[in-house]
């Protein structure tokens, strides 16, 4: 081969090849379909802008509760005035904080007020978003009065998931109702309250209506805080709740913190930003309750960040995001960071394990919530693990919309748990094979 | 995003090619210098790392990987006797590179670039048949002194973001904890770089041309790029880093937002992965007689095998105990001064190894792969054939172009 050839050969076959690669490159992940309106996806009366009483329903004495395993139902009762279509019963269970101990842990369950089909209803456990980590923010304190945290989400998520045919049991997380650590993204304590939730229900009990459940049938579903919950789930299912069937999970706009400790350095000392002051603070709090060994409030928060850590407790969503963001976050936090909290993160957050249940994953990329490049990273590592994941974006979506998008466009998420519950093989989008 | 990745990896395959064209001059002497040393060296490395990564990488790790990743290079010099490249252990040591490579390279195109699997292996393949054939061992040396240098821009940066997000006592005391590499899985793997490396045609043919001085230089150089690299992004993520998992992907992830940045990660990243397999392909395709005329069937045969059983994805950990166990008798044979392309019974053992392996599940970096190599080394050095006191044909080849 002379030399003009070679240079020839040299710069022909890496473009012939560029070709084949574009040529073949699997579809992206893109959906190009129009945003849901924030009206249709977010109402107004779903905003949170009421801070209910606690209950007496959930005042019980965490040291003193009845004999019982994880997901052992405690004990229900009918929550009345709900809308026609659904029963809905509040109910407290046994489960365990990361310690090992026995915890009460309560929640709201959601079902089709008409006859089940002969094996029982589809069972979906729901993993809730960011309402706060008071004992008043759960989904089970009061969801039909309007603008308070279980009535967000009943009226957007539990109600139409009952709706198209399945029950559905939403887990409030540990110390959100029934007194308890903290679990704000602590992802094996939520997941051990939505997995105790399914064993909660699961059997057939006179207070919860002897309501019928098809064990073949249950999946985990949820958005943003309950995005990464619900992969959390999937990732601890197989050694904390092995007799379950999951059959997959819907995760929504992933509520992830990536426990790099120089990324998170940068955030926490912005001079100026106030934004994320509620998630961090529900942050800290939550994991110094769970991770005592690694996360010291006083090495985390200065004294005006301590000064607001009672709110936490008073106070859920937006009711409680406009109280504690009068200062920047950079003077609630100490300088740089405590590295104990970042160790914790990492540990905490889902994506160190491979799922044995197939997951789909909806993002909006106009998102400014959860930028959609921890999304992506997620995906990455989930395609990495050789999971069995279905990844979507959408180009105008946000935080609030995409979780209305991603019902009635493709994934078709119902549809996809449908499918999943069909015993139809999952797809996935990942452009690799597993490792 | 498709259109960068894919203009990316072919501006890699292009440069790659154009470098090893325009090196690829008979007249003159062929010279094997410090820093081409080091592209002989990256598949131990990517097989390592990628594997260590599982378990954690922190500053002792990436000083392991470091080491594990010159143990070729060291073996190559350690052992005086010259060796038969076109002998059956030499090929198979190149095919199952090869294979190893394109596994990392489909694995890692399609996940940080999205492109198909089996056509990036392809691609893959194609451009390293097509640096080595157009570029011969000189083509392949100059490319691979290339290589060096993008990695060293790859590890500034790398280095320069992590001295600026972390900080330095991170590496001591590393703030995310990982469950940390399993002792007996660098076991294997230094082990496993040993009996490959004595058998890698491309490592020997090049350690062999380059001078003392510079193989002592490559050796320097080469850990001192890894362990730097590596080291680096320990200390962006905390101190140590193990993949896969959220942290490790947050990086890639955000490549995208930089201008540019998917280009010419994919370029390098592409560059990187043909590299290698072109130094392999550029060995075999060297002809003794005619140094003008490269062999094309041998290495053209080779890299369609390799891509076929890379396409089949069966897993470099798999791949990589399956070719540590099949070259450990000729290596034993080797380290006795014998005829490594004769250890037939060697081979007869490694094949038993690797049926047993298979049927208990073992066939991973674990133990009883381990002693499954070591008897196979044994094997090979209490049975290999006739004492190996001629020179090589490829290394009269090489002697033939030097002169």
């Amino acid at each position: 081969m002379n030399r003009g050839s070679r240079f020839a050969a040299a710069i022909a076959v890496p473009v012939v090849l560029g070709a084949a690669l574009l040529a073949t490159a699997p579809p992206p992940y893109l959906v190009d379909v129009t945003a849901a309106s924030i009206e249709d996806a977010e109402p107004a009366d779903t905003f949170i802008t009421k801070s209910p009483a606690v209950a007496p329903f959930y005042d019980v004495d965490a040291a003193s509760l009845p004999d019982g395993e994880p997901g052992d139902l405690i004990k229900a009762e009918t929550v009345q005035g709900g809308p026609d279509g659904v029963k809905t019963y509040r109910i407290m269970y046994h489960s365990t904080d990361l310690q090992g101990n026995d915890i009460p842990v309560t929640g709201l369950y959601v079902v089709p007020d008409k006859p089940p089909p002969p094996s029982g209803w589809p069972l979906v456990s729901y993993t809730h978003g960011t309402t706060g980590i008071g004992r008043a923010c759960g989904m089970s304190q009061s969801p039909f009065e309007p603008n308070t945290p279980g009535y967000s989400h009943f009226a957007r998520f539990l109600k139409p998931t009952a709706e198209q045919g399945w029950a559905v049991v939403a887990t409030d997380y540990s110390g959100m109702g029934a007194p308890g650590p903290n679990s704000y993204l602590v992802g094996p304590l939520e997941a051990r309250g939505a997995l105790d939730a399914i064993r909660a229900v699961a059997v057939q009990d006179p207070t919860t209506g002897s309501t019928p459940i098809d064990t073949n049938k249950v999946g985990v579903y949820g958005s943003s805080q309950g995005g990464s919950a619900a992969l959390s789930t999937l990732e601890l299912a197989p050694e904390y709740a092995p007799e379950l069937d999951i059959k997959g999970g819907i995760a929504m706009a992933l509520g992830v913190v990536a426990p790099i400790p120089g990324a998170i350095n940068l955030i926490a000392s912005n001079p100026t930003s106030t934004a994320q002051n509620m998630f961090l603070l529900l942050i800290v709090k939550s994991y110094a309750d769970s991770y005592p060994d690694l996360v010291n409030l006083d090495n985390v928060l200065t004294e005006e960040g301590k000064k607001r850590l009672p709110l936490l407790d008073q106070y859920c969503g937006d009711d409680l995001s406009k109280r504690v963001e009068d200062i920047p976050l950079a003077d609630m936090l100490q300088q740089p960071l405590d590295p104990g909290i970042v160790k914790a993160l990492a540990m905490s957050m889902p994506g160190g394990t491979p799922f044995t249940q197939p997951a789909v994953i909806t993002q909006g990329l106009e998102d400014v919530t959860i930028v959609p490049q921890f999304s992506h990273a997620q995906v990455m590592n989930s395609c990495a693990w050789g999971d069995q994941v279905y990844y979507a974006t959408y180009p105008d979506d946000t935080h609030y919309t995409v979780v209305l998008t991603s019902r009635t466009a493709s994934p078709h998420v119902f549809q996809w748990m449908n499918d999943r519950f069909a015993g139809i093989p999952a797809p996935t989008n990942c452009a690799n094979e597993s490792r | 995003m498709i259109v960068q990745v894919t203009l990316g990896i072919s501006a890699g395959f292009m440069l790659g090619a154009v470098v090893a064209a325009s090196a690829a001059r008979p007249d003159r002497p062929l010279r094997i210098g410090p820093l081409a040393l080091f592209s002989t060296t990256v598949p131990y490395a990517i097989v390592a790392s990628a594997w260590a990564t599982l378990g954690g990488v922190n500053l002792l790790g990436a000083a392991l990987l470091a080491l594990i990743t010159v143990v070729p290079l060291l073996a190559v010099t350690a052992t005086s006797r010259p060796v038969t490249p076109r002998g059956w252990p030499s090929m198979v040591a190149a095919l199952g590179l090869t294979t190893l490579l394109l596994i990392a390279a489909g694995q890692t195109l399609s996940l940080l670039g999205r492109v198909n699997q089996v056509m990036a292996i392809v691609a893959v393949g194609l451009a390293g048949l097509l640096i080595g054939l157009i570029g011969g061992l000189r083509g392949a040396g100059r490319l691979g002194a290339w290589l060096f240098w993008a990695l060293v821009v790859v590890t500034v940066i790398v280095v320069a973001l992590a001295l600026f997000l972390g900080t330095l006592s991170d590496l001591a005391s590393p703030v995310v904890s990982s469950p940390g590499i399993p002792g007996v899985g660098l076991l294997f793997l230094a082990a496993g770089a040993l009996v490959i490396g004595l058998n890698d045609p491309a490592t020997r043919v090049f350690a062999s041309e380059a001078s003392p001085r510079s193989r002592v230089v490559g050796v320097i150089v080469t850990a001192g790029l890894v362990v730097v690299l590596l080291a680096g992004m320990a200390l962006f993520y905390g101190g140590s880093f193990f993949a896969p998992s959220l942290q490790f992907f947050v990086l890639p992830a955000n490549v995208d937002l930089i201008p540019g940045g998917l280009f010419l990660a994919m370029l390098v990243i592409s560059m990187m992965m043909a590299a290698p397999i072109g130094n392999l392909v550029a060995t075999l395709a060297a002809d003794p007689d005619d140094v003008a005329s490269p062999r094309w069937s041998l290495p053209v045969g080779g890299v369609a095998i390799a891509v076929v059983i890379a396409a089949l994805a069966p897993g470099s950990e798999r791949t990589a105990v399956v070719l540590a166990l099949l070259v450990a008798g000729p290596a034993g044979a080797l380290m006795m001064g014998r005829e490594p392309a004769r250890a037939v019974i060697g081979l007869a053992v490694a094949v038993v190894a690797i049926i047993a392996l298979i049927v208990t599940r073992d066939l991973e970096f674990g133990w009883p792969a381990l002693l499954g190599l070591i008897v196979t080394v044994l094997a090979g050095a209490l049975s290999g054939g006739r004492d190996s006191a001629h020179g090589s044909t490829a290394d009269s080849a090489v002697q033939t172009e030097s002169s």
